[in-house]
């Protein structure tokens, strides 16, 4: 038994000695993130895309520049499988073993959290793109960095437009983990200080396979509002079951997914109107449009029009970074803290290691396109009220 | 004692002494296993009595009466296959015969079941490969070493030769006398069971048709008509 | 019993790996050992009694909630002990209900019974808290998981052991052939399975309540993962399920054969794994605990 357990061991060793050697030149970038398993849906198609799409970019160009030397960038990238245990122990190889040069963040809140602390004890900066929690910010961890709209900035954004559209009364759906309940707490509090009446809140567990009896009850109290704190396939969910009760109240508001294309694809003619979690599309800017045309070229895919960008401009910024101070990581999470940096969302710069650049944002789909139509200076296109009826 | 809407056993009464050596005839689904069943706790009696001393049993669990002293065999036996001889023989031992507390009671007790009945120097070969007929004595065995008061056997002497049987007739009747156990013992073969059996009880149709003593009931014309009469 | 004397060498150098290696090898090693223990955990109770279950995840999870709500509050070893003993309490309760089925009707409720606890757990922390998810503050030192996770494989490997040549292994054995026979034979079914679930839980909970230190963020969906008890019954099925050993083997040869593939092999990994399992399963029906050579019949006496 320890002969069997010595070998595979001295193997694996022997695996990463001989990666070493061979990518002498290359500056490594290493990351843990779901290929299977539960988190795997968002996490390719909001970020490992991005990762890959940025590294082949770079490589195009030459490289990285490095301390005035132009270096190739190498991806060490494997596969968390969703599994907690598994992140962290593939970020302490990355780290201690592999000794990469950084490292880029795994996918989603919880996976997040197990490795900040992990990262800011070695000292490797990370600009988390998929992380939303308040509790994870409030760590105030100095090496790491959220570049997603956080709960209350996404949820007070919504309220603002929700005043601004004359709404008197909602009805809210959320799902019973932590992001679900961080949002709706931040909600609450926005629709309280604006006198906005709360018909009904029902909550629901993570992979919910039917939620009309809900919507029905909500369609009884005739709200003027929709609010749906979802994930990518709730919202399809209470779409689908919304359109086919007649369900249509003047504002319908689904938060994670309605940015996917996948959600185009599913409601297929019967998306008009609806509104979701995005901060930006391809009119943002030139950059953006750019970006969106390289990511199709890539991956014969449209990015979703929320986290991809925040992820890819999270390189960006990293990559501008290194650029200005070398490979030196506590130099590096120095210049994330203190600078400013272009990037396909416009400048970005970080204030208590969040993005203080981008506020609380809603977007909308209309004709086909997930336009950005609040607050008015993210704006794409003008908001459509009220949702026109589904089909 | 009924399964489903069928009666398997209707009015059944008697008593068993101790010491008494019982025998137990009646043709194919007389109801002579179900009342083995209803004996031991296996299937709940859905009406009558089973008392065990001056205690009722009726709704008492298979482990209640094993540990109150009334051991079975089962028409096909049933041993541990995976579990060595020794294992096997120490099993009631352990859980029905008080020696939970002193494993080297066990051992002891399992060792002497099989050298008492006819095991000895095969404790460490596994049930699963004992021949069917060496299985019925590993079950006596196992049976014994629960220290019962009462031993029940279902056709222990099914399928073995002649001189087998014998031996097995020998074997009973040593338990009764030696050890002191009360046993019923059901068996097909009519004679052999006559010849050991001081008192027989006859089953016809989940009745009970006749009990007394062996010569009585070879004597008792309803069970010449009912049984006897086709086989003997 | 002299028999362990000889792994004292392998024990010691075992405990000193933390010294000697970095964080990585330190880590792949307690998963190796997280792994062992569950899965002596599991063959503990299922292997004899042949009770297929798929609780690990839910007795691992609420484990680690035990940290989860006691870190800050109480030491830390006191909490792997509060782990077992919420883990071995809901499988006594538990086990009044479900151990009287048998077969896949028991293998489908063990594994709601994660499910459950997720749901439980939720719940509660709602109507405390207003919200789900703990950070730990404060969590233990690697090393110090490390430790305490090497200790729990080592004791689970004794209680195993212990168990499996005392009276409550046999009665299990029996309760695994014939059920019914072994009560005639004066063995209470209920009250062994029992006792062996609840025991078997016992240290998977502890398991949890340790591993949890590690993760900075605790919520349901991380810890009540059903990878870890699958992972569980499929390391016994590659071992083997009838000694200590194949438990033992095939938790290590499984974690570090996955983490080997899963690192050679990013997006392949998981076809290889399988294909390997079903080669194992189809060859080795007995996992590849029947490729020692087997000592004597080491049975009583």
């Amino acid at each position: 038994m320890l002969r069997n357990s010595i070998c595979i061991a001295a193997s694996l060793l022997g695996l990463a000695a001989s990666t070493a050697a061979l990518a002498d030149e290359a500056v490594r970038i290493g990351y843990a993130i779901a290929r299977t398993g539960p988190f795997a849906g968002g996490a390719q198609v909001s970020q490992e895309p991005n990762y890959l799409l940025w590294a082949e970019q770079v490589n195009a160009k030459g490289g990285l520049m490095v301390a005035g030397k132009q270096r190739k960038v190498e991806l060490i990238g494997y596969d968390d499988r969703s599994d907690t245990e598994t992140v962290v122990r593939t970020y302490e190889k990355l780290m201690n073993q592999d000794k990469v040069d950084l490292v880029l963040p795994p996918w989603g809140t919880g996976q997040t959290f197990a490795v900040a602390t992990l990262a800011n004890k070695l000292g490797y900066p990370m600009i988390a793109p998929t992380a939303s929690s308040k509790k994870l910010t409030d760590m105030k961890l100095p090496f790491v960095f959220t570049i997603l709209q956080q709960p209350d900035q996404m949820m007070n954004a919504l309220a603002d437009m929700l005043v601004a559209q004359g709404v008197k009364t909602v009805a809210v759906v959320h799902v019973d983990d932590l992001f679900g309940l961080e949002n709706v707490d931040a909600l609450s509090k926005a629709l309280a200080s604006h006198n906005i009446g709360l018909l009904d809140k029902k909550s629901y567990p993570l992979g919910v396979k039917d939620l009309s009896p809900v919507l029905k009850a909500m369609k009884e109290k005739n709200p003027d509002a929709f609010l749906g704190i979802t994930y990518p396939p709730d919202t399809i969910l209470v779409s689908k079951q919304a359109r086919e009760i007649g369900f249509n109240p003047k504002i319908f508001y689904a938060a994670v997914g309605t940015a996917f294309p996948l959600y185009k694809a599913q409601l297929t003619g019967n998306t008009e109107g609806v509104m979701g979690m995005g901060s930006w599309n391809a009119k943002t800017g030139a950059a953006a449009k750019d970006y969106f045309a390289a990511h199709i070229a890539k991956f014969q895919k449209e990015p979703d029009r929320w986290a991809s960008a925040h992820a890819y401009a999270s390189l960006q910024i990293l990559q501008q970074a290194v650029e200005k101070v070398g490979l030196d990581r506590a130099r590096i999470r120095d210049a994330i803290a203190g600078g400013e940096f272009q990037t396909i969302l416009g400048p970005i710069k970080f204030k208590d290691g969040m993005n203080a650049s981008i506020p609380g944002t809603v977007s909308q789909w209309q004709k086909g396109e997930f336009e950005v139509v609040w607050p008015k200076t993210r704006a794409t296109a003008t908001l459509v009220s009220p949702k026109p009826a589904w089909n | 004692m009924r399964f489903g809407g069928l009666a398997a056993l209707t009015d059944v009464n008697f008593g068993i002494g101790p010491g008494e050596l019982i025998g137990v005839i009646g043709p194919n689904g007389a109801g002579k296993t179900t009342l083995l069943n209803a004996m031991t706790g296996v299937v709940a009696p859905t009406g009558g009595k089973v008392t065990v001393g001056d205690e009722d049993f009726s709704r008492q669990p298979a482990y209640v009466f094993a540990r109150r002293g009334i051991a079975r065999t089962f028409q096909t036996p049933r041993v541990f296959p995976e579990m060595s001889l020794h294992d096997n023989a120490a099993f009631g031992a352990l859980f029905a015969g008080g020696d939970l507390l002193h494993g080297g009671h066990a051992h002891r007790a399992a060792r002497e079941a099989l050298d008492y009945v006819g095991l000895a120097g095969e404790e460490r070969q596994l049930a699963g490969a004992l021949p069917p007929a060496r299985r019925r004595l590993l079950e006596i065995a196992m049976a014994l070493t629960t220290r019962p008061c009462l031993l029940l056997l279902d056709e222990v002497a099914a399928g073995l030769s002649p001189l087998e049987v014998e031996q097995m007739g020998e074997l009973i009747n040593r338990i009764r006398t030696e050890k002191n156990i009360s046993i019923v013992w059901i068996e097909h073969a009519v004679a052999t069971l006559m010849r050991h059996a001081e008192r027989m009880l006859v089953l016809h149709h989940g009745e009970l048709i006749a009990d007394g003593a062996t010569a009585a009931v070879r004597a008792d014309p309803r069970v010449i008509e009912a049984y006897l009469g086709e086989t003997a | 019993m002299k028999d362990w004397i000889k792994w004292l060498p392998l024990i010691a150098a075992l405990a000193a790996v933390p010294w000697l290696t970095n964080a990585y090898m330190v880590s792949l090693l307690l998963t190796c050992l997280m792994y062992v223990a569950l899965a002596v955990s599991w063959v503990m109770f299922s292997g004899p009694s042949r009770y297929l279950s798929l609780a690990t995840t839910a007795f691992f999870g609420i484990g680690a909630y035990c940290t989860a709500w006691g870190l800050g509050h109480l030491p830390w070893p006191l909490l792997l002990l509060g782990g077992a003993l919420a883990a071995a309490g809901t499988a006594a309760l538990v086990g009044l209900f479900v151990l009287k089925l048998r077969g896949s009707y028991f293998a489908v409720l063990t594994f709601g019974l994660s499910e459950l606890a997720l749901h439980v757990i939720n719940q509660t922390e709602r109507s405390i808290s207003g919200t789900v998810g703990r950070v730990l503050l404060n969590p233990p030192e690697q090393d110090a998981i490390y430790l305490a996770v090497l200790a729990l494989a080592l004791a689970a490997i004794a209680c195993c052991a212990w168990l499996w040549r005392g009276p409550l292994g046999h009665a299990l054995r029996g309760i695994g052939a014939d059920e019914d026979r072994a009560a005639t034979l004066g063995v209470n079914p209920l009250r062994v399975k029992l006792a062996g679930f609840a025991l078997a839980a016992a240290f998977a909970g502890a398991v949890g309540a340790a591993m949890a230190g590690r993760w900075t963020y605790i919520d349901p969906h991380t810890v009540f993962n059903p990878l870890i008890g699958f992972q569980t019954v499929l390391i016994v099925m590659v071992g083997g399920a009838s000694r200590i050993q194949g438990a033992v083997i095939g938790a290590v040869i499984f974690s570090l054969l996955s983490e080997f593939l899963r690192m050679r092999f990013p997006y392949f990994y998981l076809v290889l794994l399988g294909l390997l399992l079903i080669l194992s399963v189809l060859y080795l029906p007995n996992g590849l605990i029947a490729l020692l050579p087997r000592k004597k019949a080491a049975a009583h006496g």
